[in-house]
């Protein structure tokens, strides 16, 4: 029976991966296949660590299974004495983001019209792994304000909008 | 809004075997309005960069860097920037690779205004989590 390794491990393997092909990539000696093995041992734990992460995770609605990752590590807030927790999210990095209709949205001229809008990617986010798939499978996806980041989409805000 | 910025020669570099994103480790740069990177920039000694004095460190850590059905997809964690001190003002971030032979540029974006950082405060660089930094299809 194999026991499963929880994310610190995981960080920790992972650190020392990336700290192993750093090393060889700036010695000149290093050969192509020590470099080839040990980025993908690098590979390798961030794929376990993102299965690690979407445990429990339904698959999307395209069909894909859900990546997991570490969106923001968790920090110390100096400045309001606080500690700030780390964000886990699941998303799929197959199903592009979509505009949808907000009351609370930014107001964008879309087809000749003015819609309130906020985009919606297709993930979910939470301060523990087990959360963000909860949330998930829940389909409380993340919704923001990063038009310019959708592809192919230059948005125009309507002259109400705040920007 | 940061605008996102290409820097050119970037294209061509990851199709050389300049960069291995999946391993290689990326780098925060930080300059001011008046040293802004351009597009024609290459490596991180066009850049004149800030002073890193009291600044935590630069280093982003690569979640995933992939393709499925032809579509490539590098996608990063998120860096937060702690200041232990006064840090120098700057308005441009960018990223390079810490890892290739003349530490090649790859984006950089503008903040649009002067960012400061006293003791003790934050500046989060809020990648777009499983969209990704960037795609290529």
């Amino acid at each position: 029976m194999t026991t499963q390794r929880t994310e610190k491990q995981i960080l920790i393997d992972l650190r020392e991966a990336r700290e192993g092909y750093a090393a060889l990539a700036s010695n000149e000696n290093s050969t192509q296949a020590q470099l080839r093995d040990a980025a993908a041992a690098v590979k390798a734990l961030n794929a376990e660590l993102g299965e690690y992460i979407v445990r429990g995770a339904d698959p999307c609605e395209c069909n894909a299974t859900p990546m997991g990752m570490l969106k923001t590590p968790g920090y110390y807030d100096q400045a309001k004495g606080v500690d700030v927790p780390a964000v886990w999210e699941v998303g799929c990095v197959y199903c592009n983001p979509v505009l949808v209709e907000r009351e609370d949205g930014k107001a964008l001229i879309i087809d000749d019209a003015t819609k309130t809008v906020k985009r919606r990617s297709f993930s979910a986010r939470a301060t523990t792994p087990e959360e963000a798939v909860r949330k998930w499978n829940e389909k409380l996806w993340v919704e923001d304000f990063y038009f310019y980041r959708m592809k192919g989409f230059t948005p125009v805000y309507a002259p109400e909008a705040k920007v | 809004m940061a605008t996102f910025n290409k820097i050119n020669s970037f294209v061509e570099a990851v199709n050389e075997k300049v960069h291995n994103m999946g391993a290689d480790q990326l780098t925060v740069f930080l300059t001011t309005n008046a040293n802004a990177p351009v597009a024609t920039n290459t490596q991180l000694s066009n850049i004149t960069q800030i002073s890193y004095t009291n600044l935590s460190s630069r280093n982003i850590t690569t979640s995933t860097s992939a393709q499925t059905s032809g579509t490539y997809k590098l996608v990063l964690t998120d860096l937060v920037l702690t200041a232990s001190g006064a840090v120098a003002t700057f308005r441009m971030v960018g990223i390079y690779n810490d890892t290739a032979t003349n530490d090649e540029l790859i984006c950089w974006y503008d903040y649009g205004a002067d960012v400061t950082l006293a003791n003790g405060e934050t500046f989060t660089l809020d990648f777009d989590g499983t969209n990704g930094l960037y795609q290529m299809a």
